[in-house]
């Protein structure tokens, strides 16, 4: 008996002398229907089909949910919802506009603060800082500020370490100073980011937000 | 008080010390030094006496300007034609 090329259906050789042709029919039909259902197994409406590790048989994937995406996992197709990744999650914004004036060479809060609760442990946290009226005292020639950023109460960022530094005795009112950073806090629980500021000379002051100036601290939630 | 002034009134009864100010009155004063803090009234008592010490200084700093334009005969706007 001959068989096809690609399913290996079973046919009469052409020199065979065939004494039960609906047998012989019958027998080809069933390997057609076995090999069909085998290649298109689908059930339900959106079904769809891949190739599986055994040759000429289908796996059949069901339809995904609402809003679902076709990925790859394990090395075979399936249904997931879409990542977050790259999204701004969430904003948190607060600003300070009390001055501070400081005399200390330690760091110092500055009273700018914003808490933040991550929905993932995978998303990071872009912190961006404006400091407003940062300022150096006259008086002295080598003073300066140095300014940090905190999280949860760690330094995780020294973001400026000689801001108003003149070389001169004159006082030196900078204006603005900024920073962002990207911070991968690891966590779904409440997050405080802060900044501290603090002298490189104590004998004269350093000040921020100056005058009652206006300092903002905007954390967003970036999707991983 | 402006905070310049609440600044150099404790440091005139404290050298160089360690302190934090938010706001504008001594309510917000953090005490950050070990020698022991001034009393607010001591403060405040300082800041008028350095008022009193600046006013003093630059009337006798205007004195002594005007002897030395009396002792040479001219007047400030005089000299400053002369000196261009």
């Amino acid at each position: 008996m001959a068989t096809t090329t690609n399913y290996g259906w079973t046919t009469p050789d052409d020199t065979a002398l065939v004494k039960d042709g609906a047998s012989a029919i019958r027998t080809l039909g069933s390997s057609v229907d076995t090999t069909t259902k085998a290649l298109n197994p689908s059930t339900t409406l959106g079904d769809i089909e891949y190739r599986s590790s055994t040759a000429n048989t289908n796996t059949r994937l069901g339809i995904g949910s609402t809003g679902n995406v076709l990925t790859v996992a394990g090395g075979v197709p399936t249904w997931a919802a879409p990542a977050g990744g790259g999204k701004v999650l969430q904003v948190v914004n607060a600003q300070y506009g009390t001055e501070v004036l400081l005399l200390s060479s330690t760091f110092t809060d500055t009273g700018l603060t914003a808490t933040i609760t991550p929905s993932s442990a995978t998303s990071k946290i872009l912190v961006l800082v404006n400091h407003t009226g940062v300022y150096k005292a006259y008086d002295n020639a080598t003073n300066s500020m140095g300014l940090q950023l905190l999280r949860n109460g760690s330094s995780i960022l020294v973001f400026e370490k000689k801001a108003g530094f003149t070389n001169t005795t004159i006082e030196s009112a900078v204006g603005s100073v900024s920073t962002s950073y990207l911070d991968s806090p690891a966590t779904t629980s409440a997050t405080t980011y802060k900044t501290q500021f603090k002298n490189f000379f104590n004998g004269t002051n350093v000040r921020i937000q100056y005058a009652d100036s206006i300092s903002t601290i905007t954390l967003l939630e970036i999707g991983a | 008080m402006t905070n310049t002034e609440i600044a150099e009134a404790i440091a005139y009864l404290v050298p160089n010390p360690e302190l934090v100010l938010v706001g504008h009155d001594l309510d917000g004063l953090t005490w950050l030094d070990e020698r022991p803090m001034p009393s607010k009234a001591e403060i405040e008592k300082a800041v008028k006496d350095l008022v009193k010490i600046k006013k003093a200084e630059a009337e006798k700093k205007a004195a002594a300007k005007s002897a030395i334009l009396d002792r040479i005969g001219l007047t400030a706007d005089e000299l400053k034609t002369i000196l261009g």
